[in-house]
């Protein structure tokens, strides 16, 4: 009996033998644009009260010059953007065909 | 003896029980084996996917940076070679406008000389020094125009005007 017992226990234990890793979800995607990128735009030059003409446009032009400046880091911002979202959308699109493709198996 | 074949029987019925069961619970588990291996072979390969797009990703934003940072560099060198140009224009606008303020004498002298002229001269020749007076006329305008436009640099600008821009405390 003692012998059964024993035998039927390796059997049992017998489907216990080995396991496998089932992948898990791994990280997103990300998009780490340049930090310089991210700054904010600069604020106009204060103007004083008694203003001459000729410091009216100096002030003007250290104005444009911090507005072109902000222009491109939105623009490059912008481009960096739609380069991230591009690249996620494609490989979204290749998820989604991966899951159909397992699901027209099932 | 009866009982010690009863026993047997019923282990090996037993046996065969578990067998039966141990036989199908592993064709099952194998099924279960090949899927979950199917599923790891695709969440591997979908992972090598995400791999390679995260690369190309970061690979594109470092140009883009570098990109960024050259077209700084360039604004930057602008800016100061257009504020360096419009520091010495207003610095010099002293001498401007006295280089101006020159040219303007010079010209009421000529005008001047061409009107006592007119006075003396003869018929024919007034046509022609009338049109030199008018010439010159013209250049005087044009003159005061750019010495309004260098005094007025220093002028302080009308606070009806500039009002609304200043930042008062």
């Amino acid at each position: 009996m003692k012998q059964i017992a024993i035998g039927l226990a390796f059997v049992v234990l017998s489907g216990c033998t080995s396991t496998m890793v089932v992948p898990v979800v791994k990280e997103a995607l990300t998009c780490s644009v340049p930090t310089d990128m991210l700054t904010t735009c600069g604020e106009p030059v204060p103007i004083k009260q008694g203003v001459t003409f000729g410091e009216v446009i100096e002030v003007t032009g250290r104005d444009r010059d911090t507005l072109r400046e902000c222009a491109l880091r939105q623009k490059s911002l912008a481009d960096a953007i739609t380069v991230c979202n591009e690249n996620i959308e494609k490989h979204n699109a290749d998820i989604r065909e991966l899951n159909a493709r397992n699901a027209a198996k099932q | 003896m009866f009982n010690n074949l009863k026993l047997i029987l019923i282990g090996a019925a037993a046996a065969a029980l578990f067998g039966g069961g141990y036989l199908f619970g592993h064709h099952e588990v194998d099924t279960l084996k090949a899927q979950i291996k199917e599923i790891k072979g695709e969440g591997d390969y979908a992972d090598a996917k995400r791999k390679a797009v995260q690369v190309e990703i970061d690979k594109v934003l470092k140009s883009k940076e570098a990109e960024y940072t050259r077209q700084v560099e360039i604004l930057k060198a602008d800016a100061d070679r257009r504020a360096k140009e419009l520091s010495t224009a207003l610095a010099g606008a002293k001498n401007t406008i006295a280089a101006l303020q020159a040219q303007v004498s010079a010209n009421t002298a000529r005008r001047a000389k061409l009107v006592a002229a007119m006075a003396t001269a003869p018929e024919a020749e007034r046509k022609k020094l009338q049109e030199q007076i008018d010439a010159l006329d013209r250049e005087k305008s044009n003159l005061i125009t750019q010495l309004d436009a260098n005094q007025c640099m220093a002028f302080a600008v009308p606070e009806a005007a500039i009002g609304p821009l200043v930042q008062r405390k």
